[in-house]
């Protein structure tokens, strides 16, 4: 197993260049090029809702670990503060936010809130804990067989 | 207009008036989906329709799904329209699967796009 661990201070200044790199090295442990993008937009979800919800004091920190198995990656993004939070309601949210189809006439609500949502359908497990200490999201995804 | 992670080209569409074209070049993100809502905002409020070329879009999150929805129902609010074209295989999933087809119109070249404006007029 290799593995890459990242700490950094809450900046969305980091995000790009982290879910670029973590995408590229799961590109060269032989994901394909739609897994990787999948890991790209995960990295960029949990470590951006890490940096904006979870990370309110500017002293927080957010901590990424990447585990690279032979058919999977383990990734877990952790912070240290913010505001506890309702993983059922959350989720539930963003599900509805994905399936509303608005009557005619209605629009449909530009808010955020599907993210989470949207990770949970990329991965292959998902778990995520939350309290006073912090949340911690751990996800599994699972590399397709080599095609050769 | 341009930044590290996007780059913006404004244009008239085929010379029809009240109809923009912004072809996106690069990634939209956190950082670069309010720089590309700041482009925006003038343009919704004085155009009749909207159409984002997302040819050589490379990657987006979901604060870039935020603001194409935000292009949508502000367009769609004052009668107007908003049109997606082409975006790269990876995006039309995301896209897909976060249930914006309920709401865009997906075209696959900015012809197809700028033709069905003047059917619907």
């Amino acid at each position: 197993m290799d593995w890459l661990n990242m700490e950094l201070s809450p900046n969305l200044a980091f995000v790009a260049g982290i879910r670029t790199c973590v995408s590229r090295i799961a590109y060269n442990f032989g994901f394909n090029e739609r897994e990787a993008y999948h890991i790209e937009m995960v990295v960029d979800e949990l470590c951006s809702n890490a940096i904006e919800y979870g990370s309110k004091k500017k002293s927080g920190k957010v901590r990424l670990e990447c585990k690279f198995f032979k058919n999977r990656m383990e990734l877990t993004v952790r912070d240290y503060g913010g505001k506890k939070f309702d993983v059922d309601e959350v989720l539930e949210r963003g599900d509805r936010l994905i399936r509303s189809k608005p009557p005619a006439g209605h629009l449909p609500e530009a808010t955020r809130g599907r993210g989470l949502s949207i990770v949970r359908k990329l991965v292959d497990r998902f778990d995520i804990k939350t309290g006073k200490s912090g949340t911690l999201v751990m996800i599994v995804k699972k590399r397709s067989p080599d095609e050769s | 207009m341009e930044n590290k992670g996007i780059k913006l080209e404004i244009k008239d569409a085929g010379g029809k008036t009240g109809v923009k074209l912004i072809v996106i070049d690069g990634e939209l993100d956190a950082m670069t989906s309010v720089q590309l809502e700041r482009v925006v905002e003038p343009i919704i409020n004085k155009e009749k329709c909207l159409i984002f070329d997302c040819t050589n879009l490379k990657y987006m999150n979901t604060a870039g799904l935020v603001l194409l929805l935000k292009c949508y129902t502000n367009m769609k609010r004052k009668n107007g329209d908003f049109i997606i074209v082409n975006p790269n295989k990876l995006i039309y999933e995301i896209l897909d699967l976060s249930g914006m087809f309920n709401f865009f119109k997906v075209y696959n070249t900015r012809e197809e796009a700028i033709s069905s404006i003047k059917e619907n007029a």
